[in-house]
């Protein structure tokens, strides 16, 4: 609990490396003793399916903790040869087969995969946009990013009025021979342009771009700002390695998981989508946490709910009580 | 950090029912005007709900996302918890819950801001409402758990209504409903940052304050097991202290920038 604290003012990337320093692995293994001992020792522990459950869970989640960390992969390296690397990066270009992992920083690889990907497709899928006027006084009003919608607010009121969406704003040209175009998927540049009139009459035309907000002159502190929010980052990639490449989707919280390895979706180019950037983590272990998670999870409830509630069906005091 | 006054309907809502709770509070405080009491209690209740309703219905998703949401959940769990707690744990204490429900709406009242935020990708997934709907059923229970436990910690057993439990046995009672909700939360959510981060365990402050409250009430357990009511004020003090381990979580690892870290868009 005291170290937890502790790690919890470190931050992270602090904590993760005094988690995985050597006194430390040496209290995890001891825990892992000790709850082997607890579990052999006391018959209770044992003859409780509750208590079973939860502590035969808790060994297997720290026994697969350990067997996938970075300390686990490189014992079993130099014990066994193994070469399964515990993770890394991987940056896939448009079309270009690649199997190598990265550092972090992407400035050496760290080891191979046993096949290779390819970058087939990548989109940006956001949800509906909207128009958001603001006041400076308070209060706020969205508007659907449509083509042709207006809203009036402020003081003095001001019309504004959506004149195009853009689902990927690009400027073609230069000087007077520049154009604003839309050219849609082959990058993510969302915008609006819109038009403001003021009650004399006066016009003017803009941009908005999300994460940006304009004041609006001589309206009384209305201020302008587009959203459209990301619903997804997907990268569509084919498998090589097999007879036949395989194609598979990765995505924020839909990881591909492939050859004892997932992938996760965790960057990409976002001016043309030539690019995909993959967080790869090794499963090693992986089975053992999740099946100890579901262990813990049916013990803690059979122990603390459903012996109350077979208690009290039984007309018998709950356990403690 | 500037307490500022909502006007929309869903600010207006959590003043009623905040106003409702704490008037109930009074009238039941001591036992006295219970029927009065309950009744403003659980229309209290309603405001809360139609305000967490309503903010669901403007925000296009489940309001769990933000602090002010938060809030607002927290503020309407509290009333079923009541009656949960009286009808089959022998557990009660409204006057106290209204309070809770009181001091949790304020923040959503006057503290953070309603304005509505999208949900980023990594918070799109179906384990975004079991992870978080968890957490906030054992905070409210775990936070109820706290004050039977506070008053055994300061006075001695009570309560002095007929068919309600002591103190030391209410805490007890509270914590077994509450943690296994407190650990399916934390599991979910390691479930989750595997799906989404890569890792389901990321050392995030966050998450090591989650696993501190957890521990805390894990120690309970196990103090309270070997020893039974041996020891009943050191029960009592595990329960508080894990209350305390669960604000730090709630909001002061969200509020303070010495923790920021992968569950900042709580904020």
């Amino acid at each position: 609990m005291i170290l937890s604290i502790a790690g919890a003012f470190l931050g992270a990337a602090q904590s993760k490396v005094l988690f995985n320093s050597v006194p430390l692995t040496v209290f995890w293994f001891l825990l892992v003793v000790l709850l082997v001992v607890g579990v052999l020792a006391f018959q209770r522990l044992r003859r409780s399916p509750g208590l079973l459950a939860m502590h035969v869970g808790s060994l297997l989640v720290l026994g697969g903790a350990m067997w996938g960390s970075d300390a686990g992969h490189e014992l079993r390296t130099a014990w066994f040869g193994y070469t399964k690397v515990p993770a890394g990066r991987m940056v896939l270009v448009r079309d270009v087969s690649d199997d190598s992992l990265l550092s972090p920083d992407g400035s050496e690889i760290v080891g191979t995969l046993p096949f290779s990907l390819v970058l087939k497709d990548f989109h940006v899928n956001r949800n509906a946009g909207t128009l958001q006027a603001v006041c400076e006084g308070g209060g706020w009003m969205t508007v659907p990013a449509e083509t042709g919608r207006e809203t009036t607010w402020g003081n003095p009121a001001v019309t504004v009025r959506i004149v195009k969406v853009f689902e990927n704003l690009k400027v073609l040209g230069a000087g007077t021979n520049r154009q604003v175009v839309d050219v849609p998927g082959s990058g993510d540049n969302p915008a609006l342009e819109v038009e403001v009139a003021w009650p004399d009459g006066d016009r003017q035309r803009g941009y908005l771009f999300p994460g940006y907000r304009v004041s609006v002159e001589d309206s009384g502190g209305l201020i302008l700002g587009f959203e459209a929010p990301v619903k997804n980052y997907e990268s569509a990639v084919e498998v090589l390695g097999g007879e036949e490449a395989v194609p598979q989707i990765v995505a924020v919280n839909r990881p591909l998981h492939w050859g004892g390895y997932h992938f996760y979706q965790v960057s990409y180019d976002p001016r043309g989508h030539s690019y995909t950037v993959f967080s790869v983590v090794s499963d090693s272990g992986l089975w053992a946490v999740y099946a100890g998670f579901i262990l813990v999870v049916v013990g803690v409830f059979w122990q603390f709910w459903a012996e109350a509630v077979l208690s009290r069906m039984t007309n018998k005091n709950a356990p403690g009580n | 950090m500037h307490l500022e006054i909502k006007f929309s309907v869903v600010g207006t809502l959590i003043y009623l029912a905040m106003l409702l709770y704490a008037a109930s509070a009074l009238v039941m405080r001591g036992g006295r005007s219970r029927p009065m009491g309950k009744s403003l209690y659980a229309v209290g209740f309603l405001a809360a709900a139609a305000a967490l309703i309503l903010r669901g219905y403007e925000v296009e998703h489940v309001p769990l996302q933000n602090l002010f949401e938060v809030c607002l959940c927290l503020g309407t769990l509290i009333y079923p918890i009541s009656l949960f707690c009286r009808r089959f744990l022998g557990v009660g204490g409204e006057a106290a819950d209204a309070v809770i429900g009181f001091i949790v709406l304020f923040p959503a009242g006057f503290v953070f801001s309603e304005e509505p935020q999208r949900l980023p990708p990594a918070l799109q997934s179906f384990l975004f409402v079991p992870h978080v709907s968890a957490y906030m059923l054992s905070y409210v229970i775990l936070a109820k758990a706290a004050v039977p436990a506070f008053a055994r910690l300061v006075w001695r057993e009570g309560p002095a209504e007929a068919g309600l439990v002591p103190h030391e046995l209410a805490a007890y009672r509270m914590t077994r409903l509450g943690f296994p909700l407190l650990t399916l939360g934390l599991i979910l959510g390691a479930w989750w940052g595997k799906l989404a981060w890569g890792d389901y365990w990321n050392w995030d402050p966050k998450e090591l304050w989650s696993l501190v409250s957890w521990l805390v009430f894990l120690g309970y357990l196990h103090f309270r097991s070997i020893y039974g009511t041996r020891f009943a004020r050191a029960n009592a003090a595990f329960v508080v202290a894990g209350l305390v381990a669960i604000m730090i979580t709630l909001s002061w690892v969200n509020l303070a920038r010495m923790f920021a870290g992968l569950h900042s868009y709580a904020a």
